[in-house]
């Protein structure tokens, strides 16, 4: 369901002397065979390939311990579930699992920009057509929006002044996107009228790359993450942001011939230094909690606050973190390693630099005890960047570094 | 070795007959030794002209599709234009149209000679030996009257104009030409009738066709077996098949030209409708049928029409024409229109007046002779050239008629100027010389909004979309030249100047600092830059200010209040201070009252005339503007007053 960056093709990393990033690169150099071998029709031979191993799937993981055991199973779905990956820079291309463990490339776009290379991706739909809608963005910093029914793109946003990291759309609101970037900023976009409704970022916002950011279950507020280590939270239930919302939404371009006045967001209302020492790479929401990591090997379930805290009255200058947890996993210390939830939010997925995946049921108790089940092939060897759920969690999409995706299906 | 050109310009040099391969005789006589010279060389025109008139090929065709801007409204094409402004709106304009139109359609006849039925679906020979070898036509002039207020729908009359019989599924090598039914329909059937001013005309073809039908076939289709069911009776079947074709439609624009038809005949229902004969369409590998299935199949009804004279006259009505057709001859007026570059559908009324037009513009202008145009193509740096010639005044790229050779001329010059056209006259008419220009700017001058605007928008193809709106009317009247052919002989100074392109404006896009966003033209005069104390940095100050430990709170606010003040006006240097305080107190006095801050103000003024600042004559009239500010004068700010004015009185008196 969603995708994967592939931050070998990204020569504006390159540069950074930092521990994590050498590591970044020597991974890459393993990886990069792989890629070097047929990027023109990379979309198809991935496609092929991941057949080829689908047989292999379920044996080896039949006997898988724990609660859930995953494989090719029996499920039933009539409208299958998207996968989606954009590995091999410029191009977007969009998976349909179907029954049976087949993988069917549906549909692959190729950015006219030779220099375009697609990190993110989130789907949506029109609110007027009901078509679904899947917003793209990478190293230039513009936010394409195809249809692929019409198979068209059919909106661009420029903006960004740098490559943007993480794209997501408000959970109950399908038209406000939301694009973190390396520009230190963050962006909310109203893709139904093409205003820019808020940025994010400034004097008190962060002071690096944004790496990730989750909007909470009910959309009021989002929490970013990025290389200043930090962790910022910036509340859109406020006056003055649903002001903004409810202007966007009012803005007509061909009635005025002022600017849509879009707000400057300088001060998170909340920030955090005290979770990680490196990168803060990803961030969900889970509940009023937080789950976030950064390339030390686990990710940490924590909220703002003393423990008895509620989110909501969160002073900006609060400055105490309560840490609840810790799923803790290995050779995952690089970073722009993505985990993923499933919707429900009872099962967490990341996968290492060594190409195992770790599942863990949060569907427990006592958080503590977390059930990990990790899955592994023997020829999935290659960092997994990212992981998605389908939506009845069903099936796991897992995508590697050399361009292989590989499908989990949960065998009940 | 056909000519090069003929690739580029003699698009249609078969129907003209008058392209002249002047290169290629050339050509001819060193035919053999050179031939890889030739190849060469025609290697270096294609690398000079090649491109350049691939893309004029290509906006002549996306002018001819969506144009943004009609020829004939140009000063160098006027005559191009049918009407002139003068009299657009006047009556007697008006009048002239309409009688116009009815002049030339009271000459004529419409005559119709029906080349056959065809409907495959039968079996000729099963039914060989009774009447089946042909059907019956009735031909019908609709007409369509414009609706009166009483009417609910608009009335429709329908005029018969003659039946025949029509040979079916004619062998066309066994029948002669001459034999086939035809009809003539009077062209008084055309003038409005006395009641309705008629709208539309239009034509009724109803073909019935009785016959002997086995009522067992096998093979028929489940709606036509339920038809024959309903006729079962008499033994025999009627079938009616009906079609319809426009004559004038509602802009009375002639849609019937002379030529060859066939019409696609629908079965009529003589049984309602019913859901169940609902049939799934054949879908070929996901696409629907072509239209033109249905005529392999039928049934279709063919026949040729004409616009007579008289019954047996010359066609007197604007022929269908190829696009871009050009005609040598254009002495008939006739021709002119038709070979105007508009496409087929041509109307009679402009036409007309199109007639009119000229016949004025002859009288003064250069009698219509016979103008043969050299075109000389120069290229490797001028050092090779080709020629070739033309017998018409239409433009080789576009094919635009452009009737006279200045405007010819001046069309090349403004529209085709990535090439330089000189004018060389020429007893048989002119030649032109033609060469690249080198000095051509190929940048992009159109709206840059239309490359950021969201894609689809600004060249959209699904019909009109609002653009950028912005407008400037830019009125220019330049004191025209008489039109004279002398202004495109090559002239030696100032060459260069001419052949640039005049830009100017803003062509490219700029973007709002502060977010990055693109910025639309009509919001240049918002200057997003114009941010002295932006909210951010206000708060930035007054959230520093909170983090100071050893200030009270009303020391705090007052310091905001003051830090704010000063940002927000730029006070930047000491002796502003006196004014900045006066502003101060006029604008945050009644706050300062309001939250008792009097002796935090107090204060700082004492701490500023510490500083030496402020000097005691400004402190002085302060108190009572605050008390003014105040509204209403406080006995406890009063006495305030009184008591702090004794020391700085006291301290004017030690600093003086």
């Amino acid at each position: 369901m969603r995708e994967n960056k592939n931050m070998s093709e990204s020569p504006s990393q390159a540069g950074k002397e930092i521990p994590a990033k050498k590591q970044k690169l020597s991974s890459d150099e393993n990886s990069n065979p792989d890629l070097s071998g047929d990027e023109n029709d990379d979309a198809v031979s991935v496609e092929s390939g991941t057949n080829a191993e689908r047989p292999d799937t379920p044996t080896n993981t039949a006997n898988a311990p724990g609660r859930k055991s995953w494989g090719k199973g029996k499920w039933k779905s009539k409208k299958c579930r998207y996968s989606f990956k954009c590995v091999n820079s410029l191009r977007v291309t969009l998976y349909e699992c179907h029954s049976q463990g087949e993988i069917r490339l549906l549909q692959s776009y190729v950015d006219a920009d030779a220099d375009e290379n697609f990190y993110t991706c989130a789907w949506t739909y029109d609110t007027n057509t009901s078509h679904p809608l899947l917003a793209v963005a990478g190293s230039r910093g513009i936010i394409r929006v195809i249809n692929h029914i019409t198979m068209q793109c059919i909106k661009h946003y420029v903006g960004h002044g740098n490559a943007i990291n993480e794209l997501k759309f408000h959970p109950r609101d399908p038209n406000l996107l939301l694009s973190v970037s390396k520009d230190h900023a963050l962006r909310l976009w109203n893709i139904q009228t093409d205003t820019l409704v808020a940025i994010f970022g400034g004097v008190e916002g962060h002071r690096d790359e944004v790496l990730s950011a989750d909007f909470d279950l009910l959309g009021e507020k989002i929490m970013s993450c990025g290389m200043d280590h930090s962790l910022k939270l910036w509340r859109i239930n406020s006056e003055r942001m649903q002001k903004a919302i409810r202007g966007s939404y009012e803005y007509n371009p061909s009635k005025t011939n002022r600017p849509f006045v879009s707000q400057k967001i300088h001060f998170p209302d909340f920030s955090t230094r005290d979770i990680h020492r490196n990168y803060v790479d990803c961030v969900r929401w889970l509940g009023d909690l937080i789950l976030s990591k950064s390339c030390e090997n686990a990710i940490v379930c924590w909220k703002p606050g003393k423990m008895e805290d509620d989110i909501d009255h969160i002073k900006p200058n609060e400055s105490n973190v309560t840490i609840l947890g810790r799923f803790d996993y290995s050779q995952c210390d690089i970073w722009y390693m993505r985990f993923s939830m499933d919707f429900w939010q009872k099962m967490l997925a990341l996968g290492n630099q060594v190409g195992k995946l770790y599942v863990w049921d949060l569907e427990v108790e006592d958080p503590h005890k977390a059930k990990c089940t990790t899955l592994t092939l023997p020829k999935c060897t290659s960092a997994i960047r990212q992981t998605s759920f389908s939506r009845d969690s069903s099936i796991l999409i897992a995508v590697c570094d050399d361009a292989s995706i590989w499908r989990w299906d949960r065998q009940r | 070795s056909s000519p090069p050109l003929h690739g580029f310009l003699g698009a249609s040099c078969k129907a003209n007959g008058a392209v002249y391969p002047a290169s290629s005789a050339m050509m001819n006589s060193v035919k053999k030794p050179k031939m890889e010279q030739i190849q060469a060389d025609h290697e270096l025109f294609l690398q000079a002209f090649e491109k350049p008139t691939q893309i004029y090929r290509f906006l002549r065709t996306r002018n001819l599709i969506a144009p943004i801007f009609l020829h004939r409204t140009l000063t160098f094409m006027s005559h191009r234009n049918g009407r002139s402004n003068a009299k657009r709106y006047g009556m007697s304009d008006m009048f002239l149209f309409v009688t116009g139109f009815f002049f030339v359609a009271l000459s004529s006849h419409l005559q119709l000679t029906f080349t056959g039925f065809f409907h495959k679906d039968e079996k000729p020979s099963q039914n060989s030996e009774n009447e089946q070898n042909s059907v019956s036509l009735e031909v019908l002039l609709v007409k369509v009257c414009h609706k009166k207020r009483k009417d609910v729908s608009c009335p429709v009359k329908q005029v018969p104009t003659g039946k025949k019989q029509v040979p079916l599924n004619p062998d066309s090598n066994q029948t002669k030409p001459g034999s086939y039914p035809s009809l003539l329909v009077s062209s008084n059937e055309f003038e409005p009738s006395n009641s309705h001013m008629v709208k539309s005309y239009s034509l009724l073809f109803r073909v019935s066709r009785t016959g002997r039908r086995d009522t067992n076939d096998v093979t028929d289709t489940p709606s036509r077996k339920k038809r024959s069911l309903s006729h079962r009776e008499e033994g025999e079947t009627t079938e009616t098949y009906v079609a319809q074709m426009t004559v004038f439609d509602k802009n009375r624009r002639l849609q019937l030209l002379d030529g060859e038809y066939e019409v696609s005949m629908q079965g009529m229902e003589d049984s309602p409708v019913s859901k169940k004969r609902a049939t799934w369409e054949t879908i070929l590998d996901g696409k629907r049928l072509p239209p033109f299935e249905t005529f392999s199949q039928g049934p279709t009804l063919q026949f040729t029409l004409r616009w007579t004279g008289d019954a047996s006259g010359k066609s007197t009505a604007p022929v269908a024409k190829p696009l871009a057709t050009r005609n040598s001859d254009s002495s008939s007026p006739m021709e002119t229109r038709t070979s105007n570059h508009r496409t087929a559908l041509m109307t009679v009324k402009e036409s007309v007046s199109t007639d009119i037009q000229t016949r004025k513009e002859q009288v003064p202008c250069e009698p219509r002779q016979k103008l043969r145009i050299f075109y000389q193509f120069l290229y490797n740096n001028n050092t090779r050239q080709q020629t070739e010639a033309r017998d018409d005044l239409h433009c080789p790229w576009c094919t635009l008629n452009c009737s006279k050779l200045y405007s010819l001329l001046k069309h090349l010059k403004l529209s085709h100027s990535r090439f330089i056209f000189n004018y060389v006259p020429h007893p048989k008419g002119a030649r032109i010389d033609v060469s690249i220009n080198e000095c051509y700017d190929g940048s992009y001058v159109g709206n840059p909004q239309d490359i950021h605007s969201q894609p689809g928008f600004a060249f959209s193809r699904n019909g009109p979309v609002k653009r950028t709106a912005v407008t400037h009317i830019l009125v220019c009247r330049p004191k025209r030249t008489k039109p004279s052919l002398s202004e495109f002989l090559e002239s030696d100074d100032g060459e260069l100047e001419q052949q640039r392109t005049y830009v100017s404006g803003h062509n490219r896009l700029y973007f709002h600092s502060d977010s990055c966003m693109p910025l639309r033209p009509q919001e240049m005069e918002v200057d997003s830059e114009d941010e002295r104390d932006p909210e951010w940095l206000r708060e930035k100050t007054a959230t520093q200010l909170d983090e100071f430990t050893d200030v009270n709170e009303g020391e705090k606010e007052v310091m905001k209040l003051w830090n704010l003040h000063v940002m927000k006006h730029g006070f930047i240097a000491d002796n502003q201070m006196n004014q900045a305080i006066m502003l101060f107190v006029e604008n945050r006095g009644a706050h300062i009252i309001r939250r008792n801050l009097c002796r935090n103000f107090l204060l700082h003024l004492v701490s500023m005339h510490d500083f030496n600042l402020v000097s005691t004559a400004t402190i002085d009239p302060f108190w009572p503007a605050l008390i003014i500010a105040q509204g209403k004068p406080g006995k406890s700010i009063f006495s305030e007053y009184l008591v702090f004015q004794q020391p700085a009185t006291h301290y004017s008196a030690v600093s003086a």
